[in-house]
Protein backbone atom coordinates (compact mmCIF):
# COMPACT_ATOMS: atom_id res chain seq x y z
CA UNK A 1 0.00 0.00 0.00
CA UNK A 2 2.06 2.91 1.23
CA UNK A 3 5.34 3.51 2.94
CA UNK A 4 3.80 3.27 6.36
CA UNK A 5 6.70 2.26 8.50
CA UNK A 6 9.14 5.08 7.82
CA UNK A 7 6.34 7.60 8.12
CA UNK A 8 5.20 6.28 11.44
CA UNK A 9 8.76 6.40 12.71
CA UNK A 10 9.05 9.95 11.48
CA UNK A 11 5.78 10.77 13.21
CA UNK A 12 7.05 9.32 16.45
CA UNK A 13 10.01 11.68 16.48
CA UNK A 14 8.00 14.77 15.68
CA UNK A 15 6.96 15.93 19.10
CA UNK A 16 6.76 19.62 18.62
CA UNK A 17 6.64 22.38 21.10
CA UNK A 18 3.24 21.15 22.11
CA UNK A 19 3.05 20.72 25.83
CA UNK A 20 0.80 17.75 25.27
CA UNK A 21 2.70 14.54 25.50
CA UNK A 22 1.06 11.51 24.02
CA UNK A 23 0.42 9.97 27.41
CA UNK A 24 -1.07 11.81 30.30
CA UNK A 25 2.31 12.12 31.90
CA UNK A 26 3.89 15.33 33.05
CA UNK A 27 3.60 18.02 30.39
CA UNK A 28 7.29 18.29 29.65
CA UNK A 29 8.09 14.61 29.53
CA UNK A 30 8.75 13.26 26.09
CA UNK A 31 8.99 16.68 24.48
CA UNK A 32 11.99 16.73 22.19
CA UNK A 33 13.95 19.72 21.08
CA UNK A 34 13.30 19.27 17.33
CA UNK A 35 10.25 21.44 17.51
CA UNK A 36 7.72 20.80 14.78
CA UNK A 37 4.09 20.85 15.78
CA UNK A 38 3.11 23.77 18.01
CA UNK A 39 0.20 23.60 20.42
CA UNK A 40 -1.82 25.54 17.89
CA UNK A 41 -1.15 24.92 14.23
CA UNK A 42 0.59 27.60 12.20
CA UNK A 43 -1.86 29.74 10.22
CA UNK A 44 -1.19 30.27 6.53
CA UNK A 45 -2.55 33.41 4.85
CA UNK A 46 -4.86 32.61 1.95
CA UNK A 47 -5.40 35.58 -0.38
CA UNK A 48 -8.84 36.58 -1.59
CA UNK A 49 -10.00 34.47 -4.47
CA UNK A 50 -13.04 32.91 -5.98
CA UNK A 51 -14.95 29.81 -5.15
CA UNK A 52 -16.71 27.78 -7.82
CA UNK A 53 -19.60 26.10 -6.04
CA UNK A 54 -20.31 22.55 -7.08
CA UNK A 55 -23.99 23.37 -7.27
CA UNK A 56 -25.50 26.66 -8.31
CA UNK A 57 -29.02 27.67 -9.14
CA UNK A 58 -29.81 29.04 -12.59
CA UNK A 59 -29.06 32.76 -12.74
CA UNK A 60 -26.63 32.57 -9.84
CA UNK A 61 -22.96 33.24 -10.57
CA UNK A 62 -20.77 30.18 -11.07
CA UNK A 63 -17.92 31.96 -9.30
CA UNK A 64 -18.37 33.57 -5.90
CA UNK A 65 -15.82 35.93 -4.35
CA UNK A 66 -14.13 34.40 -1.34
CA UNK A 67 -12.43 36.86 1.03
CA UNK A 68 -8.89 36.36 2.28
CA UNK A 69 -8.55 34.32 5.44
CA UNK A 70 -6.05 32.39 7.53
CA UNK A 71 -5.98 28.62 7.40
CA UNK A 72 -4.20 26.06 9.55
CA UNK A 73 -1.52 24.38 7.49
CA UNK A 74 -2.51 20.88 8.60
CA UNK A 75 -5.39 19.15 10.40
CA UNK A 76 -5.54 19.20 14.22
CA UNK A 77 -3.54 16.28 15.62
CA UNK A 78 -4.30 13.90 18.48
CA UNK A 79 -1.63 15.60 20.61
CA UNK A 80 -3.12 19.03 19.93
CA UNK A 81 -6.62 17.79 20.68
CA UNK A 82 -5.39 16.32 23.96
CA UNK A 83 -4.45 19.82 25.14
CA UNK A 84 -8.02 20.92 24.41
CA UNK A 85 -9.74 18.16 26.37
CA UNK A 86 -7.32 18.67 29.25
CA UNK A 87 -8.48 22.27 29.48
CA UNK A 88 -12.15 21.47 28.84
CA UNK A 89 -13.28 18.40 30.78
CA UNK A 90 -16.77 18.46 29.29
CA UNK A 91 -15.13 17.21 26.09
CA UNK A 92 -13.47 14.22 27.74
CA UNK A 93 -14.26 10.90 26.12
CA UNK A 94 -15.96 9.72 29.31
CA UNK A 95 -18.00 12.88 29.86
CA UNK A 96 -19.12 14.23 26.51
CA UNK A 97 -22.88 14.76 26.09
CA UNK A 98 -24.52 12.40 23.62
CA UNK A 99 -26.25 15.37 21.97
CA UNK A 100 -22.83 16.62 20.87
CA UNK A 101 -20.92 13.42 20.15
CA UNK A 102 -22.04 9.87 19.58
CA UNK A 103 -20.64 6.90 21.46
CA UNK A 104 -17.68 6.41 19.12
CA UNK A 105 -16.24 9.81 20.03
CA UNK A 106 -12.43 9.41 20.28
CA UNK A 107 -12.94 5.70 19.74
CA UNK A 108 -9.23 5.29 18.90
CA UNK A 109 -8.15 6.71 22.28
CA UNK A 110 -7.71 4.11 25.00
CA UNK A 111 -8.76 6.52 27.75
CA UNK A 112 -9.62 10.13 28.49
CA UNK A 113 -5.99 11.20 28.02
CA UNK A 114 -4.34 8.28 26.25
CA UNK A 115 -3.78 7.11 22.72
CA UNK A 116 -1.09 5.17 20.87
CA UNK A 117 2.21 7.07 20.81
CA UNK A 118 2.52 6.76 17.04
CA UNK A 119 -0.80 8.58 16.62
CA UNK A 120 0.37 11.77 18.37
CA UNK A 121 0.98 13.68 15.17
CA UNK A 122 -1.73 12.04 13.14
CA UNK A 123 -4.91 14.01 12.56
CA UNK A 124 -7.44 13.53 15.33
CA UNK A 125 -10.51 11.69 14.01
CA UNK A 126 -13.68 10.33 15.58
CA UNK A 127 -14.57 13.89 16.58
CA UNK A 128 -18.01 15.39 16.06
CA UNK A 129 -18.74 18.74 14.47
CA UNK A 130 -19.74 20.10 17.88
CA UNK A 131 -16.38 19.01 19.26
CA UNK A 132 -14.47 20.43 16.31
CA UNK A 133 -16.03 23.84 16.62
CA UNK A 134 -15.62 23.85 20.40
CA UNK A 135 -11.90 23.25 19.80
CA UNK A 136 -11.78 26.09 17.28
CA UNK A 137 -13.59 28.39 19.70
CA UNK A 138 -11.15 27.50 22.47
CA UNK A 139 -8.24 28.21 20.16
CA UNK A 140 -9.64 31.67 19.34
CA UNK A 141 -10.31 30.47 15.81
CA UNK A 142 -13.25 29.05 13.88
CA UNK A 143 -14.00 26.22 11.50
CA UNK A 144 -13.52 27.07 7.81
CA UNK A 145 -16.58 27.57 5.66
CA UNK A 146 -17.32 25.04 2.97
CA UNK A 147 -16.36 27.67 0.38
CA UNK A 148 -13.02 28.32 2.10
CA UNK A 149 -12.18 24.65 2.41
CA UNK A 150 -13.14 23.75 -1.15
CA UNK A 151 -11.42 26.75 -2.70
CA UNK A 152 -8.12 25.79 -1.05
CA UNK A 153 -8.78 22.09 -1.61
CA UNK A 154 -8.97 22.54 -5.34
CA UNK A 155 -5.43 23.85 -5.64
CA UNK A 156 -2.60 21.63 -6.79
CA UNK A 157 1.05 21.90 -5.85
CA UNK A 158 1.66 24.54 -8.48
CA UNK A 159 -1.65 26.27 -9.19
CA UNK A 160 -4.39 27.91 -7.13
CA UNK A 161 -6.92 26.25 -9.38
CA UNK A 162 -5.52 22.81 -10.02
CA UNK A 163 -8.73 20.97 -10.60
CA UNK A 164 -8.27 20.97 -14.37
CA UNK A 165 -4.75 19.59 -14.09
CA UNK A 166 -4.16 16.12 -15.42
CA UNK A 167 -4.10 13.64 -12.58
CA UNK A 168 -5.57 16.01 -9.96
CA UNK A 169 -8.85 14.17 -9.59
CA UNK A 170 -7.27 10.78 -10.03
CA UNK A 171 -4.88 11.30 -7.12
CA UNK A 172 -7.74 12.21 -4.82
CA UNK A 173 -9.94 9.39 -6.03
CA UNK A 174 -7.09 6.91 -5.59
CA UNK A 175 -6.98 7.94 -1.95
CA UNK A 176 -10.76 7.74 -1.56
CA UNK A 177 -10.63 4.17 -2.83
CA UNK A 178 -8.00 2.99 -0.36
CA UNK A 179 -9.12 1.39 2.91
CA UNK A 180 -8.76 3.50 6.04
CA UNK A 181 -5.59 2.60 8.00
CA UNK A 182 -5.74 2.22 11.83
CA UNK A 183 -4.29 5.73 12.11
CA UNK A 184 -3.95 8.29 9.37
CA UNK A 185 -0.36 9.21 8.50
CA UNK A 186 1.28 11.97 10.50
CA UNK A 187 0.47 15.46 9.29
CA UNK A 188 2.96 17.26 7.04
CA UNK A 189 4.14 13.99 5.53
CA UNK A 190 3.50 15.28 2.02
CA UNK A 191 4.33 18.38 0.03
CA UNK A 192 2.07 21.38 0.64
CA UNK A 193 -0.21 22.75 -2.07
CA UNK A 194 0.06 26.07 -3.89
CA UNK A 195 -0.99 28.02 -0.80
CA UNK A 196 1.44 26.25 1.50
CA UNK A 197 -1.35 24.18 3.04
CA UNK A 198 -0.83 20.45 3.56
CA UNK A 199 -2.96 17.34 3.81
CA UNK A 200 -6.13 18.66 2.21
CA UNK A 201 -6.45 15.30 0.50
CA UNK A 202 -4.89 11.99 1.35
CA UNK A 203 -5.19 11.68 5.12
CA UNK A 204 -8.71 12.41 6.30
CA UNK A 205 -12.00 14.11 5.47
CA UNK A 206 -12.58 17.37 7.32
CA UNK A 207 -15.51 19.10 9.00
CA UNK A 208 -16.48 22.56 7.82
CA UNK A 209 -18.45 25.06 9.88
CA UNK A 210 -21.46 24.99 7.56
CA UNK A 211 -21.45 21.28 6.81
CA UNK A 212 -25.22 21.36 7.26
CA UNK A 213 -25.79 23.75 4.39
CA UNK A 214 -26.30 21.04 1.80
CA UNK A 215 -29.88 20.84 0.62
CA UNK A 216 -29.45 17.78 -1.47
CA UNK A 217 -29.23 14.37 0.06
CA UNK A 218 -26.16 13.56 -1.97
CA UNK A 219 -27.99 10.62 -3.49
CA UNK A 220 -27.26 11.42 -7.11
CA UNK A 221 -30.07 9.42 -8.63
CA UNK A 222 -32.78 11.08 -6.56
CA UNK A 223 -31.40 14.61 -6.54
CA UNK A 224 -32.51 16.02 -9.83
CA UNK A 225 -34.34 18.74 -7.96
CA UNK A 226 -35.40 19.82 -4.52
CA UNK A 227 -38.37 18.46 -2.68
CA UNK A 228 -40.06 21.75 -2.00
CA UNK A 229 -41.95 20.36 0.95
CA UNK A 230 -38.70 19.57 2.72
CA UNK A 231 -36.58 22.42 1.48
CA UNK A 232 -37.30 26.03 0.78
CA UNK A 233 -35.09 26.33 -2.29
CA UNK A 234 -34.88 28.67 -5.22
CA UNK A 235 -35.95 26.28 -7.92
CA UNK A 236 -33.84 23.63 -9.50
CA UNK A 237 -30.19 23.41 -8.73
CA UNK A 238 -27.62 22.12 -11.16
CA UNK A 239 -24.04 21.03 -10.84
CA UNK A 240 -21.47 23.52 -12.11
CA UNK A 241 -18.75 21.02 -12.91
CA UNK A 242 -20.09 17.50 -13.35
CA UNK A 243 -16.58 16.18 -13.95
CA UNK A 244 -15.43 17.00 -10.44
CA UNK A 245 -16.29 13.62 -9.10
CA UNK A 246 -14.11 13.96 -5.99
CA UNK A 247 -16.00 17.09 -4.95
CA UNK A 248 -19.28 15.25 -5.48
CA UNK A 249 -18.07 12.59 -3.08
CA UNK A 250 -17.20 15.18 -0.44
CA UNK A 251 -20.53 16.87 -1.00
CA UNK A 252 -22.40 13.60 -0.63
CA UNK A 253 -20.39 12.68 2.46
CA UNK A 254 -21.13 16.02 4.15
CA UNK A 255 -24.79 15.65 3.26
CA UNK A 256 -24.89 12.35 5.12
CA UNK A 257 -23.51 13.78 8.37
CA UNK A 258 -25.19 15.00 11.53
CA UNK A 259 -23.44 17.30 14.01
CA UNK A 260 -22.89 14.56 16.59
CA UNK A 261 -21.54 11.95 14.19
CA UNK A 262 -18.02 10.68 14.66
CA UNK A 263 -16.23 8.90 11.83
CA UNK A 264 -12.84 7.21 11.93
CA UNK A 265 -11.44 9.17 8.99
CA UNK A 266 -13.14 12.50 9.67
CA UNK A 267 -11.21 15.26 11.45
CA UNK A 268 -10.87 19.01 11.07
CA UNK A 269 -8.61 22.03 10.94
CA UNK A 270 -9.33 25.62 11.97
CA UNK A 271 -9.39 28.92 10.14
CA UNK A 272 -9.35 32.56 11.22
CA UNK A 273 -10.32 35.88 9.73
CA UNK A 274 -7.60 37.86 8.00
CA UNK A 275 -6.61 41.16 9.53
CA UNK A 276 -5.98 42.78 6.22
CA UNK A 277 -6.54 41.55 2.71
CA UNK A 278 -3.59 43.60 1.44
CA UNK A 279 -1.02 41.86 3.59
CA UNK A 280 -2.13 38.38 2.63
CA UNK A 281 -0.13 36.68 -0.05
CA UNK A 282 0.27 33.05 -0.96
CA UNK A 283 3.32 31.32 0.37
CA UNK A 284 5.02 29.89 -2.67
CA UNK A 285 5.83 26.22 -2.53
CA UNK B 1 -15.02 39.49 14.08
CA UNK B 2 -16.93 40.05 17.29
CA UNK B 3 -14.00 39.92 19.64
CA UNK B 4 -10.90 41.80 18.57
CA UNK B 5 -8.82 40.04 21.19
CA UNK B 6 -9.44 36.73 19.51
CA UNK B 7 -8.15 38.15 16.28
CA UNK B 8 -4.88 39.26 17.75
CA UNK B 9 -4.40 36.02 19.58
CA UNK B 10 -5.19 34.02 16.51
CA UNK B 11 -2.23 35.63 14.84
CA UNK B 12 0.28 34.79 17.52
CA UNK B 13 0.80 31.23 16.32
CA UNK B 14 1.69 32.57 12.88
CA UNK B 15 5.14 33.04 14.25
CA UNK B 16 6.94 29.76 14.30
CA UNK B 17 6.81 27.99 17.57
CA UNK B 18 10.43 28.61 18.42
CA UNK B 19 10.63 28.83 22.17
CA UNK B 20 6.90 28.57 22.58
CA UNK B 21 5.96 27.11 25.90
CA UNK B 22 2.61 26.08 27.20
CA UNK B 23 2.64 29.14 29.45
CA UNK B 24 2.86 31.47 26.47
CA UNK B 25 0.18 29.75 24.49
CA UNK B 26 -2.23 29.10 27.28
CA UNK B 27 -3.81 32.59 27.60
CA UNK B 28 -5.36 32.34 24.16
CA UNK B 29 -7.00 29.12 25.06
CA UNK B 30 -9.80 30.26 27.27
CA UNK B 31 -11.96 27.69 28.96
CA UNK B 32 -15.17 26.96 27.18
CA UNK B 33 -18.03 28.78 28.89
CA UNK B 34 -19.14 26.85 31.93
CA UNK B 35 -22.74 25.64 32.09
CA UNK B 36 -24.93 28.67 32.73
CA UNK B 37 -26.99 27.43 35.63
CA UNK B 38 -26.27 24.89 38.33
CA UNK B 39 -29.29 22.82 37.34
CA UNK B 40 -27.73 22.25 33.93
CA UNK B 41 -25.45 19.61 35.31
CA UNK B 42 -28.57 17.52 35.89
CA UNK B 43 -29.66 17.75 32.28
CA UNK B 44 -29.44 14.52 30.30
CA UNK B 45 -26.78 14.26 27.60
CA UNK B 46 -29.48 14.53 24.95
CA UNK B 47 -30.74 17.93 26.13
CA UNK B 48 -30.56 20.82 23.68
CA UNK B 49 -30.15 23.07 26.70
CA UNK B 50 -26.52 21.94 26.90
CA UNK B 51 -25.78 24.10 23.84
CA UNK B 52 -23.93 27.34 24.46
CA UNK B 53 -25.27 30.54 23.08
CA UNK B 54 -26.82 33.88 23.88
CA UNK B 55 -30.13 34.79 22.33
CA UNK B 56 -32.40 37.82 22.45
CA UNK B 57 -36.17 37.52 22.35
CA UNK B 58 -38.61 39.71 20.45
CA UNK B 59 -38.88 42.10 23.42
CA UNK B 60 -35.10 42.62 23.46
CA UNK B 61 -34.55 40.51 26.59
CA UNK B 62 -31.43 38.30 26.72
CA UNK B 63 -32.30 34.62 26.81
CA UNK B 64 -30.47 31.31 26.95
CA UNK B 65 -32.02 28.01 25.95
CA UNK B 66 -32.10 26.62 29.52
CA UNK B 67 -34.64 29.39 30.29
CA UNK B 68 -37.21 27.12 28.70
CA UNK B 69 -36.47 24.19 30.95
CA UNK B 70 -39.71 22.88 32.49
CA UNK B 71 -41.89 23.83 29.54
CA UNK B 72 -42.88 21.70 26.59
CA UNK B 73 -41.18 23.47 23.70
CA UNK B 74 -42.18 23.27 20.05
CA UNK B 75 -39.08 24.52 18.23
CA UNK B 76 -38.78 25.61 14.59
CA UNK B 77 -36.36 27.72 12.58
CA UNK B 78 -37.48 30.50 10.26
CA UNK B 79 -36.39 33.78 8.74
CA UNK B 80 -38.93 36.58 8.56
CA UNK B 81 -38.19 37.56 4.94
CA UNK B 82 -39.12 34.06 3.81
CA UNK B 83 -41.80 34.18 1.14
CA UNK B 84 -42.53 30.54 0.63
CA UNK B 85 -41.81 27.94 3.26
CA UNK B 86 -41.88 29.82 6.55
CA UNK B 87 -45.46 31.13 6.18
CA UNK B 88 -46.52 27.55 5.50
CA UNK B 89 -44.51 26.28 8.44
CA UNK B 90 -46.16 28.88 10.64
CA UNK B 91 -49.56 27.80 9.37
CA UNK B 92 -48.69 24.19 10.21
CA UNK B 93 -47.69 25.25 13.72
CA UNK B 94 -50.94 27.17 14.22
CA UNK B 95 -52.93 24.15 13.11
CA UNK B 96 -51.10 22.03 15.65
CA UNK B 97 -51.69 24.68 18.31
CA UNK B 98 -55.42 24.58 17.53
CA UNK B 99 -55.45 20.87 18.35
CA UNK B 100 -54.09 21.34 21.87
CA UNK B 101 -56.83 21.59 24.53
CA UNK B 102 -57.25 25.12 25.88
CA UNK B 103 -56.37 24.13 29.46
CA UNK B 104 -53.06 22.62 28.34
CA UNK B 105 -51.86 25.52 26.22
CA UNK B 106 -50.12 27.32 29.07
CA UNK B 107 -47.70 24.39 29.36
CA UNK B 108 -46.50 24.72 25.80
CA UNK B 109 -43.95 27.21 24.45
CA UNK B 110 -43.87 27.85 20.70
CA UNK B 111 -40.30 28.77 19.88
CA UNK B 112 -39.27 30.33 16.58
CA UNK B 113 -35.50 30.63 16.19
CA UNK B 114 -34.39 32.90 13.37
CA UNK B 115 -31.53 31.74 11.14
CA UNK B 116 -31.13 35.30 9.82
CA UNK B 117 -28.69 36.91 12.27
CA UNK B 118 -28.25 39.98 10.08
CA UNK B 119 -31.83 41.07 9.54
CA UNK B 120 -34.02 39.46 12.19
CA UNK B 121 -33.32 41.77 15.09
CA UNK B 122 -35.72 41.75 18.05
CA UNK B 123 -37.87 44.58 16.70
CA UNK B 124 -38.21 42.78 13.36
CA UNK B 125 -39.26 39.65 15.21
CA UNK B 126 -41.77 41.61 17.32
CA UNK B 127 -43.27 43.02 14.14
CA UNK B 128 -43.41 39.56 12.60
CA UNK B 129 -45.21 38.20 15.68
CA UNK B 130 -47.76 41.00 15.48
CA UNK B 131 -48.36 40.62 11.75
CA UNK B 132 -48.93 36.91 12.21
CA UNK B 133 -51.13 37.26 15.31
CA UNK B 134 -48.81 35.26 17.53
CA UNK B 135 -49.72 35.42 21.20
CA UNK B 136 -46.35 36.26 22.74
CA UNK B 137 -47.51 34.84 26.07
CA UNK B 138 -47.00 31.47 24.42
CA UNK B 139 -44.82 32.25 21.39
CA UNK B 140 -41.21 33.32 21.74
CA UNK B 141 -39.06 34.46 18.81
CA UNK B 142 -35.29 34.41 19.20
CA UNK B 143 -32.51 36.34 17.51
CA UNK B 144 -28.94 35.06 17.81
CA UNK B 145 -25.50 35.22 16.22
CA UNK B 146 -24.35 32.73 13.60
CA UNK B 147 -22.47 30.52 16.06
CA UNK B 148 -25.48 29.55 18.22
CA UNK B 149 -27.70 29.45 15.13
CA UNK B 150 -25.50 26.82 13.43
CA UNK B 151 -25.36 24.91 16.70
CA UNK B 152 -29.10 24.69 17.30
CA UNK B 153 -29.66 23.92 13.61
CA UNK B 154 -27.21 21.02 13.79
CA UNK B 155 -28.85 19.75 16.97
CA UNK B 156 -32.33 19.97 15.41
CA UNK B 157 -31.06 18.44 12.16
CA UNK B 158 -31.98 21.49 10.12
CA UNK B 159 -29.87 22.33 7.05
CA UNK B 160 -29.75 25.84 5.66
CA UNK B 161 -27.71 27.90 3.25
CA UNK B 162 -27.72 31.64 2.64
CA UNK B 163 -27.90 32.82 -0.96
CA UNK B 164 -26.29 35.91 -2.45
CA UNK B 165 -29.43 37.97 -1.74
CA UNK B 166 -29.29 37.18 1.96
CA UNK B 167 -32.20 34.77 1.78
CA UNK B 168 -32.06 31.19 2.95
CA UNK B 169 -32.78 27.81 1.57
CA UNK B 170 -33.59 25.61 4.52
CA UNK B 171 -35.16 22.37 5.60
CA UNK B 172 -38.48 22.50 7.43
CA UNK B 173 -38.84 20.69 10.69
CA UNK B 174 -40.99 20.97 13.80
CA UNK B 175 -39.37 19.56 16.95
CA UNK B 176 -41.08 18.71 20.23
CA UNK B 177 -38.81 19.09 23.28
CA UNK B 178 -39.64 17.58 26.64
CA UNK B 179 -39.19 19.52 29.87
CA UNK B 180 -35.49 18.61 30.01
CA UNK B 181 -34.84 19.85 26.46
CA UNK B 182 -34.56 16.44 24.81
CA UNK B 183 -36.23 15.96 21.44
CA UNK B 184 -39.21 13.63 21.78
CA UNK B 185 -40.63 13.98 18.29
CA UNK B 186 -39.87 15.65 14.95
CA UNK B 187 -42.21 16.43 12.09
CA UNK B 188 -40.47 16.89 8.76
CA UNK B 189 -41.70 18.80 5.77
CA UNK B 190 -44.58 21.14 5.11
CA UNK B 191 -48.27 20.24 5.14
CA UNK B 192 -47.46 16.94 6.76
CA UNK B 193 -50.13 15.06 8.69
CA UNK B 194 -49.94 16.47 12.22
CA UNK B 195 -51.82 13.87 14.32
CA UNK B 196 -48.63 12.22 15.55
CA UNK B 197 -47.14 15.59 16.43
CA UNK B 198 -50.20 16.58 18.49
CA UNK B 199 -50.07 13.18 20.14
CA UNK B 200 -46.38 13.68 20.97
CA UNK B 201 -47.06 17.10 22.52
CA UNK B 202 -49.85 15.75 24.70
CA UNK B 203 -47.65 12.83 25.73
CA UNK B 204 -44.85 15.24 26.63
CA UNK B 205 -47.27 17.30 28.73
CA UNK B 206 -48.37 14.16 30.57
CA UNK B 207 -44.78 13.08 31.16
CA UNK B 208 -43.90 13.95 34.72
CA UNK B 209 -46.67 16.51 35.18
Amino acid sequence: MKRHLPLLLLGATLFGCSNASQEATSPTEGVKEEVSIPLLTRLVPIPAGTYRPLYSAPGEPTEIPRPAFLFEEHPVTNAQYLAFVEANPRWLKSRVASLMAEANYLHHWSGDFTFAAEAANSPVTNVSWFAARAYAHWAGRRLPTLAEWESVGMSSKTAAFGRDEKGYNQRILNWYSRPTPPFPEAVLSHEPNFFGVSDMHGLIWEWVGDFNSSLSTGESRGDSGLDRNLFCGSGSIGAADPSDYAAFMRFAFRGSLSGHFTVNNLGFRCAADSVSIETASPSKP
Amino acid sequence: MKNPIHLTLALLPLFACAGTTSEEVAPCCAEEPAPASPSMSELPGTSLYLLDGDWTDQTGVARTLPDFQGEIVIASMIFTHCQYACPMLLQDLKEIEAEIPEDQLSKVRWLLLSMDSERDHPEVLADYAERNNLDTQRWTLLHGEDYPIRGIAAALGINFVKDINGNFSHSNKISVLGRDGSITYQLEGLNAANEDCVEAILAAIDQGS
